[in-house]
This record gives C-alpha cells, structure tokens and sequence, in this order.
C-alpha cells in the first residue's frame, strides 16, 4: 500500500469509527425500501385543482387559505394550506382512497428546501403539519399500508 | 489510480437495482448497506452539523428511490449518490446560508453515542486524535475531498471529478497536496511514526 493510500486507509477507518451513520438513519433509509416494495416505484400525484389558479377566487375555509387537490392511482390527496406566522404555513388535509374512504396511519412528509416536516396520518386520514415554510415544497405521502407518492415541487 | 470497480462488484450492484426496481425490500437494503458508507461521508462532507448530514442522506436515499427507473449503468451507482448528496447538502446549505463543510472539527465530540466500544477507546488514542485535529485544520475543499475518497476508496478520478464538480486533472495533485499537508499538520502536532499501531 502506499503512503497516500495508508494514510486514506486510516482517515476512512476514523470517519468509520468515529462517525458512523446513525442507526436511525440507516432505519429510515431501509423503511423507503419496504414502501418500494409496497409499490415497486415512486409515483407522482397529479394536480386536479388549486384555488390559486382560480382568478378573483375567494377561500373556502378561511382568509389566506389555499385548497389543492391532488390525485393518484387509487389516492385523492386533500390539502389546506394556512399563513401561521410571516413566511410559515400550516398544512392539514387528508388522505383519501378513491371511493372517498379515509387513509389511516402513515405519514406526511413536506420536503422544502431547508429540509423536512413531518406529521402522521391519523386514524381518519387527516394530518396537520405546522411551520411549513412558505415556498417550495414537495409533499410525499407514506401510508402504512400501500404505496407512497410524492407530489412534484410546488411554491406554497 | 484506482480502478473504477471491482467487476464483480459492479455486477452484484445492476442485479441489486434490477431486484429493487421489481419491489425486493431485501435487495434495497443491500443498496444501503452496500452504499452507506459512501453516501454518509458525501453527506458529512457538505454538511455543516450531523443533522444536516441526516437530511441529506435520506433526501438522497429518496431521490433514488424516486430515480431508480432512470438508472442506465450500475457501475455509476455510487458516484450518482455522491453527486445527489453533494448537490442536496449544498441546496441545504443555500437554504440555510452557511457554506462551510463539518470536517472533522466535532467529529471527536459530535459523535453517535457508542458508548465504550473497542472502536471508541482506539479513537481516543493518542495518534486518531492528532489525525482528526490535523484533519481538521485543513482547508474545506481539502476536507471534502479527502473524506469522499477515504470512505469511496475504489472510485476513480473520473468518477470523484464528476461526483465533486471538479476538473478530473486536478483530482491527482489537488489529493496529494492535501496529504502533504496533512502531512505536515500531523508532524507539527507530534509525529506521525507507525500510525498502524494506535488506530
């Protein structure tokens, strides 16, 4: 081995013993292999409606709130989205099959740019996720039983 | 150099993608075992905290997930995952507006909590720990280098230069200006005689 080698040997070997992948990483990373192999791939949720896109539109739940609806095979994704506080949103809806039976268990993901936030979805398919930042936000859906489905980056 | 991969190696890796992309939850997680080590270092690398670290690596993990369809040649796994892990730790970084790698300044004190494992006591040795400090006084390009090429020992330049934006003639001499001066930190911090010993 040479001396470059030797020394790469021993730098990989501390970053292994030193700072090895946190176990709850790993579990996390082995999780989305069980939702592959619930649903052998990725699949995207089609926009139906947004009430953003709806000129002169007023909301239907609320000031400032805006409705999107979003549908895959056998999933209808209904989702609020709610100014809390300057440049955070709070996110709710629920999880439908498509004969308008609850999703329950499971969990919601909003992946933004800075990182994640996280909800669960409770026994009647609805979440609630607070502190979402206004922006770019992808919303995936992991639900306990069945295939997940993400939604392609939208700015909320 | 280093060769691009084993070949066997490389062929366990295509029949591994084939598996998952039919729903094999075994398969998958031989991926991440496989892999893991590449893309945690990738992460660490471009990370500024061990939290980052763990967005990054499963907002990698995702996107292959999402992207394993697109997924031509095997061969290019890891240096595909050390790509996405680069650009999602600088899109976080962006986001979070701090540029700076986590290197190994914590790595001795923002660590997993394990314990006292053999692994832990030769950490604390004498020469690991003059290793990390001298590690640490490098420069973050020198960091991030370094780290991705200790934990992906068998990549080629090619596949570093792609993996880290840089150009491929300067992954050779920009790694061993970054030995030789890690070289020197370590001389200058107390030696660096039979390193083999203490770690």
């Amino acid at each position: 081995m040479t001396g470059a080698g030797t020394e790469l040997g021993l730098l990989g070997r501390l970053f292994r013993a030193a700072d090895p992948t946190p176990a709850r990483a790993v579990s996390r990373a082995y999780r989305l292999g069980r939702d592959l192999a619930g649903g052998a791939a990725a699949r995207r949720f089609v926009l139906l409606s947004d009430s953003a896109d709806v000129s002169g539109a007023g909301s239907e739940g609320g000031e400032g709130e805006r409705g999107l609806v979003f549908a895959v095979a056998g999933r209808v994704l209904d989702l609020a989205l709610v100014p809390e506080e300057p440049g955070l949103l709070r996110a709710s809806g629920m999880l439908l099959s498509r004969s308008g039976q609850p999703v329950p268990g499971g969990e919601v993901v909003f992946r933004h740019p800075a990182g994640t936030r996280r909800g669960e979805l409770d026994a009647g398919g609805g979440f609630r996720v607070r502190a979402v930042p206004a922006g770019p936000v992808s919303v995936l859906l992991r639900p306990r039983t069945g295939a997940w489905a993400v939604t392609d980056w939208f700015v909320c | 150099m280093a060769t691009v991969t084993e070949p066997g190696h490389s062929c366990g890796t295509a029949v591994l993608v084939r598996r998952v992309a039919g729903g094999d939850e075994r398969a998958w997680r031989d991926l991440v075992d496989r892999n893991g080590g590449i893309v945690w270092g990738a992460a660490r690398a471009y990370s500024a905290t061990r939290a980052d670290a763990e967005d990054v690596w499963q907002a990698t993990w995702l996107s292959l997930a999402e992207n394993l369809h697109r997924l031509r040649d095997a061969e290019a796994l890891p240096g595909w995952l050390v790509t996405t892990a680069r650009r999602e730790s600088l899109r976080l970084a962006r986001a979070r507006r701090r540029e700076s790698p986590a290197g190994l300044d914590g790595v001795l004190t923002e660590t997993a909590d394990d314990g006292g494992d053999p692994e832990s006591a030769a950490l604390r040795s004498v020469l690991a720990a003059r290793l990390a400090r001298a590690f640490s006084q490098l420069s973050g390009r020198c960091q991030q280098l370094l780290r991705v090429m200790a934990v992906a020992p068998e990549a080629s330049y090619e596949q570093i230069s792609r993996a880290l934006g840089v150009p491929r003639g300067s992954v050779g001499p920009k790694k061993q200006r970054c030995l030789r001066t890690l070289r020197q930190r370590m001389l200058a911090l107390g030696g660096v005689e039979e390193p083999e010993v203490a770690l």
